[in-house]
């Protein structure tokens, strides 16, 4: 268990956790990438960026 | 009247099935109420009630209840229920209010005649009351903010589709005190054709609305009424009419006072909606539904809210979805109903929606 670096809220980590796996905040729908495994460290994963104003 | 054997607290305990009757229901919120109570585990329908259908199936104007026995009656003679939905259009249940209480213990009222807490805020927004002495016997349908005061309520007062929206979207920042009620507020709401009702009229025409982004009641909406009752605050609100058939999307810009960070905005919306059962957060989150969208929601009793800070211009903006018919009406009700009689609050509001889908 870790929290979400987008809402804080506690996020669920399964026990054989890789880093650069993507798991995804049930709160928020924040997909976290796992940067650390001892002690788990979670990222915001990098989204593509729309822009529908151009 | 209960036609029941038991108590409505009894039946509620025991978890037995009560007597529905819905008024009204030839038009949309009316068929979405039909729509929900077939499928609810604790209902059974025993009366549909449309002036204008009378005689008619229930399936031949709404098509999901097709292969029902259900035939629409008159109003004049209604029978005794446990629980009476009004679906009819604001100004009459105040009328009949009498009359649905000698015939049910419970009344589930969908339209504005019993939301607002005074006359004078009837004679401020609406044509006045006939019945303002049944206000103060009224509790507001919407659980998010009112559960505590639901069970065993004898009159339920459904919130409006465009009020519902507001609220729940910015409920949270006041009840963790990032607005007080001193600043400026404004809201705009995108709405479906289908807040118009099954009536119709010049502006709803197919030719008139298709394709429109229509602002109506550009000021003084009577919707401010409610949200302003329950925020303790005005709010600058706009409505513009666009081509979808459900839905209400609500964009509020808020200026708070002081300094906000997105851990507060997060913390304020978690503690307040975290544990709903109908309210999911979309705040910038993965994929390509990162904010609260309608066609997310369609047909499903379902909120979304969500919220991006803009440290520029000192400003958040909050955006909130609902299916006006569900949320916003027929589904706030029937969860009403759920929670005043002690029902499984999720019972016959189950459905989770659907992916891909059309303009909802």
């Amino acid at each position: 268990m870790t929290e979400c670096v987008e809402c804080g809220a506690d996020v669920t980590l399964h026990d054989d956790l890789e880093v650069g796996e993507i798991v995804d905040c049930t709160t928020c729908g924040a997909e976290l990438e796992v940067v650390e495994t001892e002690p788990p460290v979670l990222e915001r994963a990098p989204e593509l960026e729309e822009d529908w104003g151009e | 009247m209960a036609t029941g054997a038991g108590t409505r607290e009894e039946e509620a305990e025991s978890g037995e099935t009560v007597t529905a009757s819905v008024i009204g229901g030839s038009g949309f919120t009316g068929g979405e109420l039909l729509r929900l109570l077939a499928g609810h585990p604790n209902f059974e329908v025993s009366e549909v009630t449309s002036r204008s259908k009378a005689g008619k199936s229930v399936g031949s104007v709404h098509p999901p209840l097709r292969g029902t026995d259900l035939r629409f009656t008159e109003p004049d003679d209604l029978k005794g229920v446990d629980v009476l939905f009004a679906a009819t259009p604001h100004g009459v249940s105040m009328g009949k209010i009498d009359e649905f209480f000698e015939v049910a213990d419970t009344v589930v009222d969908l339209s504005a005649d019993f939301r607002l807490e005074s006359e004078a805020q009837y004679d401020e927004w609406y044509d006045g009351h006939d019945a303002p002495e049944y206000l103060e016997r009224a509790e507001y349908a919407l659980p998010e903010i009112n559960r505590e005061n639901l069970p065993g309520a004898e009159l339920i007062a459904g919130g409006g589709c465009n009020a519902t929206a507001t609220i729940l979207g910015l409920y949270p920042l006041f009840e963790h005190g990032i607005l007080e009620g001193g600043e400026q507020i404004v809201v705009d709401v995108k709405v479906g054709s289908s807040e118009g009702g099954a009536g119709g009229g010049d502006a709803s025409s197919h030719p008139e609305r298709s394709g429109v982004v229509r602002p109506y009641a550009p000021t003084g909406h009577r919707h401010e009424a409610e949200i302003e009752q329950f925020l303790g605050t005005s709010v600058a609100f706009t409505c513009h009419a666009v081509d979808m058939i459900r839905g209400a999307s609500a964009t509020n810009h808020v200026f708070p006072s002081g300094p906000v960070s997105k851990g507060d905005l997060w913390s304020a919306y978690r503690d307040c909606y975290e544990d709903e059962p109908f309210v999911r957060m979309a705040a910038g989150g993965s994929g390509v539904y990162r904010y609260p969208e309608p066609k997310s929601v369609a047909g499903t009793n379902m909120a979304e809210v969500g919220f991006e800070l803009d440290p520029a211009n000192k400003r958040v903006v909050v955006f909130s979805a609902i299916d006006n018919m569900m949320k916003g009406s027929a589904g706030q009700a029937v969860h009403a109903a759920n929670v005043a009689l002690g029902f499984e609050e999720t019972a016959g509001l189950e459905f989770a929606g659907l992916h891909p889908v059309g303009a909802p």
